[in-house]
């Protein structure tokens, strides 16, 4: 049949190749890739940084919470961007197992919360605060929510934190899930452009604040860290704010002990990550290539990481 | 016939009755209206723990299955980039050109052109490097299978219940327990890509095997073929054209898994172009990348078919094939001349997205207000009634006057009449008919006591296909109360139910039309081609700017892409009729309204019927895509499983909607043969 | 046609052949020896076969096949003709009987000598043509010595061979699509005489072809015949054609074989009505011959002498001015004919002789 016909050359191209990429059989470190650019800037970041140590790396998307399946069992080695509210049962059982090594804050320090377009506020004058919105919420409402006001929030499958924080302060919204990330934007792009109320769940490092202005709605001060279950009217933190973590697999420390060093010291910041995202997303430019060239402008910041990390 | 129409009376009556008591003391009745949770059973838990130590014991395998099937995606990968985009381009319009003449080579030229000049070549060929390794494989496992269930009836009993569940479970539904198994990568899309793609060849293959006439076979004993011969050189030569027919749809079909196969391992193609600007919803960028999926599944349907149907099997010789392995040559010399024909400038590439985003965003701010008002009627006339019943829907605010007493007294008059007038005229079927779709309307779908809709979705069932039918049916219901999707699936029904009672009524209308007339089919054809090929997630982002997230998008994503079969199977019954009855009906004397309306539809019902059907199933698949838009149906159920690793969840979900889709499909086809029964015509199912 | 001998061996022989489909086939026969019981035993054995649910195709089948002989097995449909050839062929498993090809009995033999003996000494032609609609003619015509494994050189010479012999020269690489049912039909012969048969199956030939070319069909058949004497087994439902080639023919009502003989010896002597039926719209004095209904006395002198394969018909308008008729030379005696003896003849045919009474 023709599929061997053209079967026999190809696999002994395939031979070639294999003779000409000798290493390419030595095992790859593996970096989670997730959906959003901002982590795409610190898994490219990583990788670069690895490349320096004289490793192979390779970059595999995985979702949310596949990826800890994932790097417990081994099969992916490191995420350098875990925001910890968004992962499922599964992460606090891993660590507690010692299968997944939580190795430190990456240095992002990420907000969640509510946002609205600052021509709102003339239609709900006292916003920002979160309590303006009881009187206001006839101006936030839509056809299919009336007389309540809506709030688009996370995807379903991302939780449920808003419909949870509607319910126990007795907002009158009616939670719409957001769908989908590239949904969410549309919303508020298309709000935005024709001027029309929205009230909606979002998060930051995100480029979308590079391009549209926002305000966020504001809380109750907590009493240390939010609660998020137990809040009312008047006692009322919004959301408990993530923090972002490096994470390894369990065996990564002895299989690659420089590049743990590296983990280690590795650091990445809001400023950093939103001009770079910017220039991803607004620019068209490609995720490596942006890294690359931010890599070249600022190698005081991790030169001395790779030093530490050869040693 | 009068005693079954009795019995039917009968079942009818009971339903009502039982529909009506549920209406009216819905407050009363407490479990028989809300399922208890009580009741549901804990499936979840337990699929969850023998997946874990399935992928435990077995893992190792397949993860070496993973392992192996990397070299040839890399292979395949590494040749066509190695290869310039000016010499590919030689040898695809070459095959265009034997495969379908001169206007398939000048679409597949334009087609090329298009991926190279809007700068798409290098992701197109990264996903047509998946597409080219999953589908020799997809056809190979089904060709095998089908071989295997056209030899061994065991063999076929297993098979086809198992293919009927792969093609009506969304996709999304097996990609976690793919990745478990598999690991993580692009092999990951592979094996995704070959299980969706698969099934029609296995179906394809059967089908052609049985179809070889007797003769042949026995002209193939007595010329002295061994049974091996006779299977390679008598019975699949035979086939063939079935077979290839078979191969056709297994590339559709991986083709249209290269967005979902990106999403879980997403590399730098075509998919993740179209899932990352989505996201970032800039509607321009992914509506180009989007068109590059269409563009390569119309050329790659339109080759394979070619060479499928191409009746008479004029052998050319191989001259053809040195004159294009000469330009090919020649292309790729001029390649190394010219680099531009091998990499495209990036300061070539042509970039109409921000003037496409600046033209959606001026359509969204200057008819806000119409396509507002569109989405209020559709929503507060139509939508909510249905969802929440009238009896809730109706307020001051949606319809300006409210749910009184009086209002209610008004509405049940009304249907009395009604009901009432077809009673006296000896219709007591209709009447009790309109009695009973009052009732749901004025409790609505998701107001309805789960007791209430399992009796009519039942006796639905058996109206179509009798007692087996109404029992499978039967389980199906317990199935989704059981495993507590009960009210996703509710809200699927009722979000599908809409769209395709629109989509159909639509698609119908336009089908008639263009069956009438020649332009507007030809107007008509390039839009549903490309509706059908085009990745929908693409359509979502314009969709949301102009209609917001929720129901309304929804519903309309699900009326773009299941009014395609609606349109396709109305035209093509209708200008499929026998021409001797079309003849004699003109020369009675008919008009051609009389024609149409008196003959040719009544005559076309059964293609009508199919159409109906398809639009069903196309309309279900799309839930999962309109969970994106923020719906709460058994699609998003799917989403939730994926994302948080839960393979029972997503799981379950699946199965649920592969048993609404069943349930709908046999339903459907039931109702189509008692209407064929009647009017003692013949489907002809070759479209 | 050629004449043959009765006495010479038969090339293939049917014997007590049974075919029943249907659940629990193969129990009705077990324990009964089906060569040992008679013609009448075999009919009350079939219809209680049958009253028990079971599908009996072929009852007790029994005739031979003599070398260089066109035998004709004419039947409507349902009548279990074509079930009779297939189990000449082994297509279709017969439940008991033998059927004996040079002595050998096939059933007997292992599925790989079948093969062999269909590769070398059968050749089936089918009603619907049964082509690979894959192949073109010269293919389609080869394909049998390609499963034989011949060598190109040798297998194209022999396919050309027998086309040019049905005459389809210039037409080899065109394909059965191409081709009009005549052209299908002369590919199948073709396809079946290349492996040099020596027993021919035609299973309803030219039933699918318009009247005028299955007359032409025919005439070639007759004419290829003339040439290859191979012993042929002929199926028909159509009376006519079988008059027109056979040699012998049996006729077949209800799987069971009615009547055997000589088309002749069918018209002039029906067993019973079922025969006669078919007989009554035949052209009579076309088909019978002056020795066919001539008297066993001898000529008075000095009439017309006459050759004993004369047609009636041409004798007609002598006899009816001639009282004395003709002497027809049959071999090498001289018998007496008058218009008595066609009268005669034709009377014979008719059932119901009452409507004129002595």
């Amino acid at each position: 049949m023709t599929f061997s016909k053209t079967l026999k050359p190809a696999l002994l191209a395939s031979a070639t190749i294999l003779l000409g990429q000798g290493t390419a059989l030595a095992d790859p470190i593996k970096i989670a890739v997730n959906e959003w650019t901002g982590q795409h800037i610190s898994a490219h970041f990583a990788g670069a940084l690895f490349e320096q140590l004289g490793h192979e790396v390779e970059y595999v998307t995985a979702g949310a919470v596949p990826q800890l399946a994932a790097i417990a069992e081994g099969s992916l080695h490191y995420q350098p961007e875990l925001w910890t509210n968004n992962v499922g049962d599964i992460y606090p059982k891993a660590v507690e197992a010692g299968d997944i090594i939580v190795v430190g804050g990456l240095g992002l320090e990420p907000q969640e919360g509510w946002i609205y377009p600052p021509y709102m506020a003339e239609l709900c004058p006292g916003l920002p605060a979160y309590e303006a919105l009881y009187d206001c919420a006839q101006a936030f409402a839509a056809a299919d929510t009336f007389p309540d006001g809506r709030l688009i929030t996370y995807p379903a499958d991302w939780g449920t934190r808003s419909a949870d924080l509607v319910d126990l302060i007795d907002l009158p919204f009616k939670p719409v899930p957001g769908g989908s990330e590239g949904a969410m934007l549309a919303e508020l792009k298309s709000a935005v452009a024709a001027e029309q109320p929205i009230l909606m769940m979002m998060w930051q490092p995100h480029w979308v604040f590079a391009e549209t202005d926002v305000n966020w709605v504001e809380w109750d001060t907590p009493h240390g860290t939010c609660d998020e279950a137990s809040q009312k009217r008047g006692e009322a933190c919004g959301f408990q704010q993530a923090t972002v973590d490096k994470i390894v697999a369990k065996d990564f420390a002895t299989s690659y002990p420089d590049a743990m060093k590296m983990v280690e010291l590795m650091n990445l910041t809001n400023d950093v990550q939103n001009v770079l995202i910017l220039e991803v997303d607004q620019n068209g430019r490609e995720v490596k290539e942006v890294v690359a060239e931010w890599m070249g402008a600022n190698e005081d910041v991790w030169q001395p990481w790779v030093a530490a990390a050869k040693q | 016939m009068d005693s079954s129409s009795d019995r039917s009376l009968v079942v009818w009556l009971a339903v009502t009755v039982l529909v009506a008591i549920c209406v009216v003391f819905a407050k009363n009745l407490g479990p028989l209206v809300i399922y208890p949770d009580a009741l549901v059973l804990p499936v979840t838990d337990p699929m969850n723990t023998a997946m874990r130590w399935f992928v435990v014991t077995f893992g190792w395998f397949f993860k070496a299955i993973s392992w192996l099937l990397d070299w040839p995606i890399l292979l395949a990968k590494s040749l066509l980039h190695a290869v310039p985009w000016a010499a590919w381009f030689v040898l695809w319009i070459y095959l265009a050109l034997r495969a379908g003449g001169r206007g398939l080579a000048i679409f597949t030229a334009i087609s090329l052109m298009y991926m190279v000049t809007f700068g798409f070549w290098s992701q197109s060929m990264n996903s047509f490097a998946l597409v080219v390794v999953s589908i020799p494989m997809a056809v190979a496992l089904g060709f095998a299978l089908g071989t295997w269930g056209f030899l061994s009836d065991r063999a076929y009993r297993i098979i086809m219940p198992i293919l009927d569940l792969m093609q009506t479970v969304p996709a999304f539904a097996y990609l976690l327990p793919i990745l478990l198994l598999f690991g993580f990568g692009t092999t990951v899309g592979l094996v995704a890509s070959i299980l969706f793609a698969f099934p029609p060849m296995v179906r394809n293959t059967i089908v052609g095997l049985r179809g070889v006439p007797d003769e042949v076979i026995e002209s193939g004993l007595m010329s002295g073929a061994t049974p091996s011969q006779l299977f390679w050189r008598v019975r699949v030569p035979t086939a063939q054209r079935q077979i290839l027919l078979g191969v056709n749809q297994t590339t559709m079909a991986s083709l249209s898994m290269v967005i979902i196969a990106s999403i879980i391992g997403g590399t730098n193609d075509i998919g993740w172009e179209v899932l990352s600007t989505m996201r970032k919803a800039q509607f321009g960028e992914s509506l180009l990348a989007g068109i590059v999926i269409a563009l390569m599944a119309m050329v790659l349907d339109r080759i394979t078919w070619g060479f499928a149907v191409q009746s008479s099997p004029t052998k050319r010789g191989a001259a053809g094939w040195i004159i294009c392995a000469v330009l090919f040559g020649a292309a790729w010399l001029l390649a190394l001349l010219f680099p531009p024909f091998k990499d495209w400038p990036e300061a070539w590439v042509l970039n109409p997205a921000p003037a496409m985003n600046a033209g959606l965003e001026w359509i969204f701010v200057e008819f806000r207000t119409v396509l507002e008002a569109i989405k209020r009627a559709a929503l507060f006339y139509l939508m909510l009634p249905i969802k929440i019943g009238l009896s809730q829907a109706v307020s001051p605010f949606t319809w300006g006057f409210a749910m009184t007493p009086a209002v209610t007294t008004g509405y049940s008059l009304i249907v009395a009449a009604v009901a009432a007038y077809f009673s006296f005229k000896g219709k007591l079927l209709p009447a009790l008919w309109v009695i009973l779709f009052a009732l749901v309307l004025y409790s609505g779908l998701t107001g309805l006591a789960w007791v209430a809709l399992s009796a009519v979705i039942v006796a639905l069932a058996w109206q179509a296909g009798g007692k087996n039918l109404a029992l499978w049916a039967l389980a199906g219901v317990a199935f989704l109360l059981l495993t507590g999707i009960w009210e996703p699936s509710v809200i699927s029904l009722y979000l599908c139910g809409v769209g395709v009672l629109l989509s159909f009524i639509f698609g119908s209308a336009i089908g008639t039309w263009a069956s009438e007339n020649d332009t507007v089919s030809r107007m008509v054809r390039p839009v549903i081609d490309t509706l059908q090929t085009m990745p929908l997630f693409v359509i979502l982002i314009p969709f949301v700017m102009v209609f917001k997230i929720g129901e309304f998008t929804a519903l309309l994503a699900i009326i773009v892409y299941a009014i395609v079969p609606a349109i396709r199977y109305t035209e093509h019954g209708l200008r499929n009729l026998p021409h001797d009855v079309i003849e004699a009906a003109t020369a009675i004397g008919t008009t051609p309204r009389q024609l149409l309306w008196q003959v040719k539809l009544p005559l076309a019902v059964p293609s009508i019927m199919l159409g109906l059907n398809q639009t069903i199933m196309f309309g279900i698949s799309m839930l999962v895509i309109t969970a994106l838009v923020g719906t709460d149906d058994l699609g998003q159920q799917i989403y939730i499983g994926l994302g948080d690793g839960d393979f029972g969840v997503g799981m379950t979900a699946g199965i649920g909607m592969a048993i609404i889709a069943m349930i709908a499909d046999r339903i459907t086809q039931g109702f189509s043969q008692q209407i064929q029964a009647r009017l003692g015509v013949k489907l002809n199912e070759s479209l | 046609m050629t004449a043959s001998s009765p006495t010479s061996t038969p090339k293939l022989s049917c014997k007590h052949v049974w075919k029943l489909y249907g659940k629990g086939a193969d129990q009705h026969l077990r324990n009964i020896d089906v060569a040992g019981q008679g013609a009448a035993e075999a009919r009350d054995l079939a219809q209680s076969i049958r009253d028990e649910g079971g599908i009996v195709a072929s009852t007790d089948v029994s005739f031979d096949v003599l070398p260089g002989e066109i035998f004709v097995i004419m039947g409507l449909s349902g009548s279990g003709k074509s079930t009779i050839v297939r189990c000449l062929s082994r297509l279709v498993e017969p439940t008991a009987g033998e059927i004996l090809l040079d002595g050998e009995d096939l059933l007997k033999v292992s599925s790989k000598e079948l093969i062999d003996i269909r590769r070398h000494k059968m050749g089936m032609v089918f009603q619907s043509f049964g082509l690979m609609p894959h192949l073109n003619v010269l293919e389609n015509v080869a394909f049998p010595l390609k499963l034989q494994g011949l060598g190109d050189k040798e297998r194209l010479e022999r396919a050309k061979r027998v086309i040019s012999l049905v005459g389809l020269e210039g037409r080899e690489s065109s394909f059965p699509s191409q081709l009009s049912g005549g052209q299908q039909q002369r590919v199948g012969i073709a396809r079946s005489l290349a492996v040099e048969p020596e027993v021919w199956f035609l299973d309803e030939p030219f039933s699918a072809l318009d009247p005028l070319i299955r007359r032409q069909m025919q005439d070639e058949f007759l004419r290829l015949q003339q040439e290859l004497h191979k012993s042929i087994v002929f199926i028909t439902h159509d009376f006519l054609e079988a008059l027109r080639i056979a040699d012998r023919m049996a006729i077949m009502k209800d799987g069971a074989v009615v009547q055997i003989g000589r088309p002749v010896d069918l018209i002039l002597n029906p067993v019973d009505d079922y025969v006669r039926e078919f007989t009554k719209d035949v052209p009579w004095e076309l088909i019978l011959t002056a020795g066919d209904v001539a008297s066993g006395n001898a000529p008075p002198a000095g009439i017309k002498e006459v050759p004993a394969s004369t047609n009636v018909a041409d004798l007609l308008p002598y006899l009816a001015s001639h009282d004395s008729g003709v002497a027809v030379r049959k071999d090498d005696t001289l018998v007496h004919m008058t218009s008595q003896n066609v009268i005669a003849a034709l009377a014979s045919g008719v059932s119901d002789a009452s409507a004129v009474k002595d």
